[in-house]
């Protein structure tokens, strides 16, 4: 009678662990692979780390079967990951982590040639070609919303507007947007090449002047106005940008500038990062949709470095000779910083050592930021 | 300081509880049973805002508003009792006609665009949703709706040849601005029409939308621009827009700033004698470079700085930490006492 009752105890206990619940939703295993692929990335090939490793784990973290019920999983009501999985689907996080970018945030590049805002502008091409492009494979508008703005290479904006527009593809999206952002490196630089001429990319720009303290200060208040009355959708994200530079550039708010730009947008993005990646739970993400993502996600960040790049060689038609821009700071504009600008660095000092395009390419990499947050505004306002 | 923060919350409450509004109304009521089971006329309240409206101690009365009104201005004359107070008073007189809902009921908590339901039967003692009047078949039913500052915030007029098994529903739920239009409060009878219950858009929905929600935006650009194109173009048209004026209005600043910090710097120097000899020697970097040198030697400025932690060897032979008699536990002593 009592070994009868521990077969039975520890058959249930058999049943309530993950080997025996694996057998049931065997797919969790592809995606224990997913997770496991993301933090191999991150640590051995140091590809943005700060979010893959969190999101590699979170997806350990998602998929790791279980007996539901038991107030574990992150979709159960009131379990431990589910309050801190509220965040992403009541769209708080963003929001923050857009206050700590505003608070790192120098726009001085920006600030010393501003037209180099157009260059942010047109990048966001990127998101509008993947929307008609989603359309076209069947998606519904809001989804295709959701999904083209993985165009702006920008994962909290992603993650924001997707929890709005498609709250079910929010997982997808997200992984997409921070996978692609990890891939610039990879993605840009041969459509940056193949774009651009030797010559162009020997193109030497004006050292940027110096910008004075004030304009510093001015910019995110008068930014803020104009850009919220333009899309007051974007006002969570662009609200919380501008604030939070105001606080770095203020001078008389180091402290809470500190804290926005270190602790607390380090803490966001684990929370974040975890729970992103513990959503993609393998009976959601394992899906059709999921790889049709991930192609338009692809295609996002060609169509947005391509539009990026060939803007500034038409804008280079109309300006003159001494203030031609080079176009290898097109892919810039995308808002993945301070990575693209990086690249149009590197690209720089492959084509002439002595070329240093960082600081250039800082202007339409901020600005991106401001774009796609725009972006995201405008299509919250025509589509939510 | 606080009085006027105060002020400014009530304010914000009051105009929320103007997003209130009286959504359909059903006199005779054949199937539709409240939690007893009892089939009552009922009235049902909208929240057409985006925000948890507390709407205890608001007023629902089948008083007529110039009545209430008339009431008013008489009361009002005589002493300089509030509106909310004389509506209490008047509930004291006619309960049958004016119900406050209670205070402290959860159920008076509206949640953001949602319905709440009041059965119209005459008795209190059922609850906080039960009105303390009842409605009239075959005749006109006035409702009123009054804020907690006793102010107008929904009427409706039934119509006397409402049926039974018919409700009389404002055709769709809209925004806040489109509840009470331009911010009147009266009666529209356009906006409003029976239901039978016998289509779709006939549905009687105490308790739900009148009309079932779509998010119009989606169904128009998904039947009017199939391919995103209108989309794509308004919205990159919204985005350039926005960061060209960021762009013209930054040129603008740069060049103001440039151009002052330039008069600055060419405007001679009113308060520095010292830095006249100087500026007379020449303004090359090595003749900088020189007088800086010179300065230094003459102030006989030095490499070695005060501060500077070093070891020092002590005079004495032994210190605290090396000395074995200091680190040894005395001997403890004795006393003789005896």
């Amino acid at each position: 009678m009592v070994l009868l009752n521990i077969a039975e105890n520890l058959k249930q206990f058999w049943e309530f662990t993950g080997f025996y619940n694996v057998t049931l939703s065997p797919e969790s295993l592809i995606m224990l692979c997913v997770g496991l692929f993301f933090i191999y990335l991150a640590i051995k090939h140091d590809f943005e780390p700060m979010l893959l490793v969190p999101i590699g784990f979170g997806i350990l973290i998602g998929n790791i079967p279980f007996q539901p019920g038991n107030e574990i999983g992150i979709y159960e009501e009131g379990s431990v990951l589910n309050i801190l999985y509220q965040g992403v689907r009541q769209g708080w996080y963003p929001p923050l982590i857009f206050l700590g970018i505003g608070a790192m945030t120098d726009f001085s590049a920006l600030l010393a040639n501003p037209k180099l805002m157009l260059v942010g502008a047109a990048a966001q091409f990127g998101i509008f070609g993947a929307y008609m492009v989603a359309l076209a494979m069947g998606f519904m508008p809001d989804q295709a919303g959701a999904i083209a703005i993985i165009g702006g290479a920008d994962g909290p904006t992603a993650i924001f507007l997707s929890s709005k527009l498609a709250p079910n593809l929010m997982g997808a999206i997200a992984v997409s947007a921070y996978s692609y952002m990890a891939l610039v490196p990879v993605i840009q630089p041969p459509i940056m090449r193949l774009l651009t001429t030797k010559k162009e990319r020997l193109i030497r720009m004006k050292p940027a002047r110096k910008v004075s303290q004030t304009e510093k200060i001015i910019f995110p208040i008068v930014g803020l106005i104009l850009t919220c009355f333009f899309v007051p959708s974007g006002l969570p994200l662009l609200g919380m940008l501008f604030f939070g530079n105001l606080l770095r550039e203020s001078g008389v708010t180091t402290r809470l500038a500190k804290t926005a730009s270190n602790a607390m947008t380090d803490m966001v993005t684990i929370i974040l990062g975890m729970t992103v990646g513990a959503s993609t739970q393998a009976s959601e993400f394992l899906t059709a949709d999921t790889v049709k993502i991930f192609a338009l996600g692809f295609m996002a960040f060609i169509i947005a470095t391509t539009s990026g790049v060939l803007f500034v060689k038409i804008f280079n038609l109309i300006l003159p000779k001494h203030k031609k821009l080079n176009p290898l700071i097109g892919n810039a504009g995308v808002s993945a910083v301070p990575m693209a600008a990086r690249i149009s660095n590197d690209q720089g000092l492959k084509a002439d050592p002595s070329n240093y395009l960082l600081m250039h390419a800082m202007g339409p990499n901020v600005a991106g930021v401001i774009g796609s947050a725009v972006a995201a505004g405008v299509l919250l306002g025509f589509l939510g | 300081m606080t009085l006027v923060a105060v002020i400014a919350t009530f304010t914000a409450m009051a105009q929320g509880r103007m997003d209130m509004c009286i959504n359909e109304v059903m006199v005779q009521n054949g199937s539709c049973a409240d939690q007893n089971g009892k089939c009552q006329a009922w009235v049902e309240l909208f929240n057409a805002s985006y925000g948890t409206n507390a709407i205890e101690k608001m007023f629902i009365t089948t008083f007529k508003q110039d009545y209430i009104q008339d009431y008013f201005k008489k009361m009002e004359s005589k002493s300089n009792k509030k509106r909310n107070v004389l509506l209490e008073e008047l509930r004291d007189q006619y309960p049958d006609k004016v119900y406050e809902i209670p205070r402290g009921d959860v159920d008076t908590k509206i949640k953001p665009r949602t319905h709440v339901v009041f059965y119209a039967d005459g008795d209190t003692t059922a609850g906080t949703l039960h009105l303390s009047f009842t409605l009239t078949p075959a005749s006109d039913n006035y409702i009123a709706l009054y804020d907690v500052n006793g102010d107008l915030v929904d009427e409706v007029i039934v119509p006397a040849n409402l049926q039974a098994g018919q409700s009389f529903a404002r055709k769709s739920e809209g925004l806040p601005s489109d509840m009470h239009k331009g911010g009147n409060h009266s009666f529209d009878a356009a906006q409003w029409e029976m239901r039978d219950g016998t289509t779709i858009a006939k549905a009687i929905t105490p308790g739900k939308f009148n009309v079932r929600p779509v998010n119009e935006n989606i169904e128009k650009f998904k039947n009017e621009d199939p391919s995103g194109i209108l989309l794509t173009i308004m919205s990159m048209g919204v985005v350039f827009l926005a960061l060209l004026l960021l762009y013209i209005l930054f040129k603008l600043f740069g060049k103001a700033f440039t151009a002052s910090e330039k008069k600055e710097d060419d405007e001679p120097a009113t308060a520095a004698p010292v830095a006249e000899p100087a500026a007379q020697a020449g303004d090359s970097d090595e003749a900088i470079a020189a007088l800086c040198m010179a300065l230094y030697q003459h102030l006989n400025a030095h490499d070695e700085e005060s501060g500077v932690l070093t070891f020092d060897h002590s005079h004495e032979a032994h210190s605290a930490w090396g000395s074995k008699g200091n680190l040894l536990l005395h001997m403890p002593e004795r006393h003789d006492n005896h």
